[in-house]
Formats: structure tokens, sequence, C-alpha cells
């Protein structure tokens, strides 16, 4: 503080609290940001997009979030990468959201041919479609909407107590 | 403050494009050290255009800069200069610009939400020859992702596949036995074949019995 300026110990306080609202709200701001278009993901690619999505969702665990990559780094079109980046969050978000889990594991295969991605949890896990439904409220209906547009392939496998684990492939042409 | 040796003065070159921030970093450090000289530059060319003209001690530096990133800023000047010391200075809280700074040879990092005595001591410390790390820092590093595992994960889908295959049964059977498309299973085939880095089935088969997981 300069050392001409007076500022009252009630004042004070409304300052720092003043000031960590603005901070709150700046990091909020580029929460919302980063979901809008994540900058990262144009830059670096999927794996460095994931790893940043990662550390901002869970910070120090729990749950504690696990990525690994197999195959080289391969950069696909513009509009692959960003599909398959929001399927994984919406995925992540589920099992942090809905199914309670304290483990979450992505899995990314990436190949000339194809782009392969597994999300696992040990969360609720559910036993029958109707009951997936209800879990999950619209979340993996948005994921087939999306994995249908372009041509991909959808396989869940959940049962109640044991989890939950989706992926999702898409050829490349 | 005062800085260390007050008979030699050290010269500072901020490089910011934002003139609040690069304005209260000036007054920052004219306030906390003595015998210090300030310059400012708004881009990343400028600022390596006053480096090649002058001997600077330390560098404030901006990652998100109008021209060049702060990261190309820094290895370039590295490149001519080695014994410049280099303090990022950024609102950038994210993992892989702080390991991409560290691998350009940037000597301190510091947020830009932190407050004044984290960035003042990050000044000290990379005059003083040591790295420094700001406060949020070190944990955004920590929370790495990590992503060399002796084993790869096996999902149970990949499990329940591979007792089935090792029992003999083909695509198709094992399709019908799980109630998916054979297409599916030769997806999950081929992830596991990478997983193990195995060449065909029977080598996959060979060492899912040596890890145990059959």
């Amino acid at each position: 503080m300069k050392e001409n300026a007076v500022i009252t110990h009630e004042n004070v306080s409304a300052f720092n609290h003043a000031i960590s609202l603005l901070d709150t709200s700046i990091s909020e701001l580029r929460r919302i940001a980063h979901n809008l278009m994540p900058e990262t993901l144009n830059h670096y690619g999927l794996k460095t997009a994931l790893e940043d999505f990662c550390t901002q969702v869970s910070p120090a665990g729990p749950p504690e979030i696990r990525v690994e990559f197999f195959g080289d780094e391969i950069r696909y079109t513009k509009d692959l990468e960003l599909t398959m980046y929001r399927i994984i969050q919406e995925l992540v978000n589920n099992s942090l959201k809905h199914a309670g889990a304290t483990q979450i594991n992505i899995q990314v295969f990436t190949e000339p041919e194809r782009l392969y991605a597994q999300v696992t949890d040990n969360g609720r896990g559910f036993a029958s479609p109707a009951d997936e439904k209800e879990r999950k409220g619209k979340g993996i209906e948005n994921i087939r909407d999306r994995v249908t547009a372009m041509n991909g392939k959808l396989d869940i496998w959940s049962l109640p107590g044991q989890g939950t684990e989706v992926s999702v492939e898409f050829e490349i042409s | 403050m005062s800085s260390e040796n007050s008979q030699v003065s050290k010269k500072v070159l901020i490089v910011e494009d934002h003139p609040i921030v690069s304005d209260s970093l000036f007054r920052l450090v004219n306030e906390s050290f003595e015998n210090i000289i300030c310059i400012h530059a708004s881009t990343g060319s400028k600022g390596l255009a006053y480096l090649n003209g002058n001997h600077f001690d330390i560098v404030l530096l901006d990652i998100n800069l109008p021209d060049i990133s702060g990261i190309e800023f820094c290895t370039q000047a590295k490149n001519r200069f080695p014994e410049l010391k280099i303090l990022a200075v950024t609102s950038l809280a994210q993992r892989h610009v702080i390991e991409k700074s560290i691998e350009a040879g940037m000597n301190g990092f510091v947020l830009k939400t932190s407050d004044i005595k984290d960035i003042t001591d990050g000044i000290t410390e990379v005059l003083a020859g040591r790295r420094y790390l700001g406060k949020g820092v070190k944990e955004l590093i920590s929370s790495r992702p990590s992503n060399n595992f002796s084993d790869p994960m096996i999902t149970r889908r990949e499990s329940e596949i591979l007792k089935l295959i090792a029992d003999g049964l083909t695509n198709q059977e094992i399709a019908e036995k799980l109630f998916i498309s054979t297409s599916t299973v030769d997806s999950h085939r081929k992830n596991l074949l990478i997983k193990f880095d195995a060449k065909n089935t029977a080598a996959l088969v060979k060492i899912a019995m040596e890890k145990g997981l059959i």
C-alpha cells in the first residue's frame, strides 16, 4: 500500500473481501472461457488439453484422475479433436457428479487409422438402460448423439456398485 | 527491502504488454529495491532488441505477449545471453506452460494472482542465482497427472475379453457372449495388443498369463 493512503480497519477487511471476490470471479471466468473453447486443445492437442482439464477439475484429488496415452501423438481434424475432448469431459463430469467415483481413468489410443478413448470409474454404476438414463440424466444421450453424428462407436459397461466404463471410437477415413 | 549489493545497480527489463501491469511492476521494483534501473518493453521483439543493445541482469516476463510467446522469448534470450536471469510473471496458471517455461530455461515463475512479496522474493532469489517457484506454482507442477506407469490399467471389459480370448473364443463368439458387436471386440483386442506391446493375440495371451491377469 502507498504510504499516504489511509484505510480504516473495517475497510481493510471489506477491501480484502472485494479482492478475494475478484480472484474468484477471475478464475471462474477463466474456467468458463476454457470450457467454451479450450485454447490448449488447438495449440497442443488432446493429450495436453486433457491433462490440463484433469488438473483443473481435481487438482489434488480425490478423485484421482489418471490419464494414459497409447500410440504416437497424432493431430486429428479440429472437429474430431473437439468432439473427443467434449465427450471425455462429459464422461469425467458424469463420474464426478453422478457416480461419486474416487478413481477415474482416461485412456486414449491414437493411431493413424483410428482415435479411441475410454473413461472408467469406480463409482456407483448402473444396471439397465433405464437406470442409466435416470442416473446420468441427459449426459449419456448427448454423448451418443455426438458419437453417432461423427460415425463413431460407443460401448458402455456397467454394474451396480462396480463402476462404469465407456469407450468411444472414431475411424479415420 | 534493499538489494544485497547496494553499490552495484541492477538492470531490470519488464516485458509486458498491459500498461497497468507493467506500471505496477515498474513501481513495485523501484520501491522495493535500491539501486535498480527498470526498462519496459511492450512486446517480445522490442524486449529482445533492448537485450541486444544493453546489459540486463533480470527480465520480468509476461508469457502472453502480442507478438511472440514468453516461452519463445526465453529460448531466444537464453541462447544469446545464457547468464541472463528470467522470471516469468504471468496469469497462465497451467501446468504445461510452467513445464515448457522451465524447459526453455526460465529461472523463476510467479503468478499474477499472487501477492507482492511473492514477486519481490522471486526477483531476489532469481537475482541470487536460485530458481524460484511462486505460490501455487509448485502445487500446479506436483499435480501432474502421472503418465509413466509400469503397467497400463486394464478395464473390466478388457479383462472379460482377455479371458475369452485365452479360452480360444473368436471375435464373433465373444461378441455374442457379451452382447456387443464384433467390431467392438476387435477394437478392444487392438487396444490390448497396444497396451502390452504384443505382436499378435498369441503373444498377448502369453504376456497376460505372465502378469497373472488371466
